[in-house]
């Protein structure tokens, strides 16, 4: 074994008597006399083992040097230390390491301060159209949410209630508000201005202006077009994902947080800026919003798992600052509906569809 | 004086004795470095939510494909981080993204408020599973073609020509045959893919030759695949026990009086006991059986690979690759991933030991290869053909 070349051309092997000067690297093959300067040498860092030496040429890129004798190794160390000292370049991966983190700390923050705004913009400006095709029909919701309750009196004064909101809403495309049989206690916004309050919602309520903030609420995530807003939100995030993540149909522990995360910030940032909405509702209309206040009270640790889950891993917002928000920004002072209209009200699935 | 016998397998075995055998040797010193390197990887990896990915690879294979060497000279690895993060950052752009909003697209679209499911989308959504399986088939090719392009001995480069959309065409129309075949003409569509890749494979000027057919390959096959339908039967058994209490109640002529119900408890006892038993039975049967069908295949295909005059020969016991898959299993999972690189140094070693080369590599005949090797990524849209 000793020193030998390649030249590139065919995998032969040169063997060779380096001679090692101040200039360069010489050496004789079968095909004549080759002089490499020391500054047209690449070290090829990973050649094994790693006490020989391996060299390509700047301009010959395929050829090879090799330096197996340890005089020889020596002689480059005196001749040309750049060659066997790796300085910078050990630290090369820590600064690209470093660059992308930057990079990835720079992406989450735009998805998630610039996202949220822009989508809403965006949400805003797409055609009513867009969404009222996904509007589902309420008989294809039964098997998930109940039948509708058609109780006639009773459904007469929920439409009456809904229209004072809708007039203040001043919305302009149709808005539908029905209450289903479904026991639990809850109200829900699909696409195309549809609003289904469930059964557990309206037995629960102790007040007509519970129930008026939480159609408020369900208003204001229609009017903010939530809907589509959150069909974009999930393009951005799911492409987001795909360029950090890859796209190999596996989901990594690292992307499922990146993606609920991210999705659970967005949905508390809707549901706070539907609580403003109804909010403004009440007060424009006078109504009292201790109502509200006091349900969000209630639902503290009711279902929504707030008791149990730090901030960052609900959906919605803390029980405690809605219903401190309410309190303290409400202006009203009446109540939704009569105490008669609200008894029969509360009758509204006696009767199913 | 005596002369040898002229038969040819006389001439064939002094000549068998006289071929050239090249030595294969995997260098194993310096494991700590490589774990070190490996941990290291995962920390930046973690960091950066997994974008190091490109760059970790590189730098793994520039650590391991060295340690293997030919006749003396150790492989190299060409390939850099940033070249794959380029390519992946042109396809996720020019594919992924368009994809990524088409199938968000189709699926929200696929219930329809009248009809239910819609057979528009539906159908869209079938050929949105079928573009999935093209690009992830031309996407595994271009990785293949990479590799072997950033694949050095000697100075001497490997290249793989073909088409990537051609490759993942074929796997679209050989896996549909497969599938209509119920499964059966599997191993002929893994050869015919492996030959689309070998045949399409150089090193330096020379192409590698495959003539491989699935001759020996369907026994082991057949057998996966009937353990592999017993362990989804097993879960029929309860409904088994019914139909028995049919024929009893059949022959004995008392049709009318017979229970041909399952109760719960029957239901219950019956999945829990037998049908458990039996599917953990015959699902490990079917892993073992479809291992045995990855050793007879890779033993067969390796061995019909020439290389000019030289052939390939892996020759390892089903014992030794059981040894060295639950030995590299058990290493991996027992330390959390920490210790892979244990496991990467065991199949090198593996590989060197039993892979072997055998006849002429005709060296000075063999020239490094003119074509631009340019700065595709494994996943320059390039590569696709398209661009």
């Amino acid at each position: 074994m000793g020193s030998h070349f390649f030249d590139g051309a065919t995998p032969k092997r040169h063997d060779i008597e380096p001679d090692i000067g101040p200039e360069g690297i010489a050496f004789e093959t079968e095909r004549g006399a080759l002089a490499w300067r020391h500054e047209d040498l690449i070290r090829l860092w990973d050649y094994r083992p790693q006490e020989h030496l391996a060299f390509t040429h700047r301009r010959h890129q395929d050829s090879r040097l090799i330096i197996e004798e340890a005089w020889a190794v020596e002689a480059i160390g005196r001749q040309a230390p750049q060659l066997l000292e790796r300085g910078r370049e050990r630290w090369r991966h820590t600064g690209i390491a470093a660059g992308l983190s930057l990079g990835v700390l720079t992406l989450i923050a735009g998805l998630y301060f610039f996202v949220p705004p822009v989508t809403d913009r965006l949400a805003r400006a797409m055609p009513w159209s867009f969404e009222a095709v996904d509007r589902p029909e309420l008989d294809k919701l039964a098997l998930m949410i109940g039948k509708r309750c058609a109780a006639e009196e009773p459904n007469r004064i929920l439409r009456g209630l809904v229209e004072d909101l809708l007039k203040t809403a001043a919305f302009p495309h149709p808005i539908t508000v029905d209450v289903t049989s479904s026991k639990m206690v809850n109200a829900l916004t699909f696409a195309g201005g549809r609003i289904v309050l469930l059964r557990g919602l309206i037995d629960k309520a102790r007040s007509p202006n519970e129930l008026a903030a939480v159609i408020g609420h369900e208003i204001g995530h229609v009017v903010h077009r939530d809907h589509t807003e959150r069909w974009m939100r999930e393009n951005a995030l799911s492409a987001a994902s795909v360029l950090l993540f890859g796209f190999d149909g596996t989901n990594t522990i690292g992307q499922t947080v990146f993606e609920t995360g991210l999705s659970l910030s967005y949905s508390r940032g809707s549901e706070q800026d539907a609580d403003r909405y109804a909010l403004r509702l009440l007060n424009r209309l006078d109504l009292d919003p201790a109502g509200g206040a006091e349900f969000f009270e209630r639902m503290r640790g009711k279902g929504d798992l707030s008791g149990l889950l730090p901030g960052y891993l609900s959906t919605h917002p803390d029980s405690d600052g809605r219903a401190v928000f309410f309190r303290e920004q409400g202006t009203g002072t009446k109540q939704a509906l009569s105490p008669e209209d609200w008894l029969i009200l509360k009758r509204i699935c006696d009767k199913t569809d | 004086m005596t002369f040898e016998s002229s038969g040819a397998g006389s001439i064939g075995q002094a000549g068998e004795k006289e071929l050239a055998t090249h030595k294969l040797s995997f260098d194993t010193t310096g494991a700590g470095g490589l774990i070190g390197l490996h941990i290291v990887n995962l920390i930046f990896m973690a960091l950066t939510l997994l974008v190091y990915r490109f760059w970790a690879l590189t730098r793994i294979r520039r650590a391991v494909w060295p340690r293997m060497r030919l006749d003396g000279s150790p492989l190299e690895y060409t390939g850099s981080g940033l070249e794959i993060f380029i390519g992946f950052l042109k396809v996720f752009v020019l594919i992924l993204l368009p994809y990524l909003f088409a199938s968000n697209w189709i699926n929200s679209n696929l219930i329809d408020r009248e009809l239910g499911l819609n057979p528009t989308f539906m159908a869209l959504s079938l050929l949105l599973g079928i573009g999935a399986v093209f690009l992830l088939s031309a996407a595994r090719f271009l990785a293949y073609r990479y590799r072997v392009n950033r694949t050095q001995w000697r100075g001497i480069r490997g290249s793989v020509g073909g088409a990537a959309y051609l490759y993942g065409l074929r796997v679209l129309f050989y896996y549909f045959l497969t599938v209509i075949s119920l499964g059966i003409l599997k191993p002929w569509a893994d050869i015919r893919l492996l030959q689309y890749r070998i045949e399409n494979t150089k090193f330096g000027g020379r192409t590698l030759a495959f003539d491989a057919t699935a001759r020996g390959l369907w026994l082991p096959y057949v057998v996966f695949l009937a353990l592999y339908l017993c362990f989804l039967g097993s879960f029929f058994v309860p409904y088994l026990t019914l139909f028995g209490d049919f024929l009893v109640a059949l022959f004995s002529g008392n049709l009318n009086g017979a229970n041909l119900e399952l109760n719960d408890e029957d239901l219950k006892s019956a999945a829990i006991g037998t049908s458990f038993g039996l599917a953990l039975v015959f699902v490990l049967g079917a892993g073992l059986a479809y291992l045995n069908y990855l050793v007879v295949f890779w033993k067969n295909v390796v061995g019909k690979i020439r290389f000019g005059r030289a052939r390939f020969s892996f020759q390892p016991t089903r014992w030794q690759i059981f040894c060295l898959f639950l030995g590299n299993a058990l290493i991996v999972q027992l330390t959390f991933w920490l210790l892979l690189p244990i496991a990467w140094l065991r199949k090198g070693k593996f590989l060197a030991k039993h892979l072997v080369i055998v006849g002429d590599l005709d060296e000075n005949e063999l020239v490094q290869a003119e074509f631009d090797t340019g700065t595709t990524g494994e996943g320059f849209l390039g590569d696709f053909d398209l661009a």
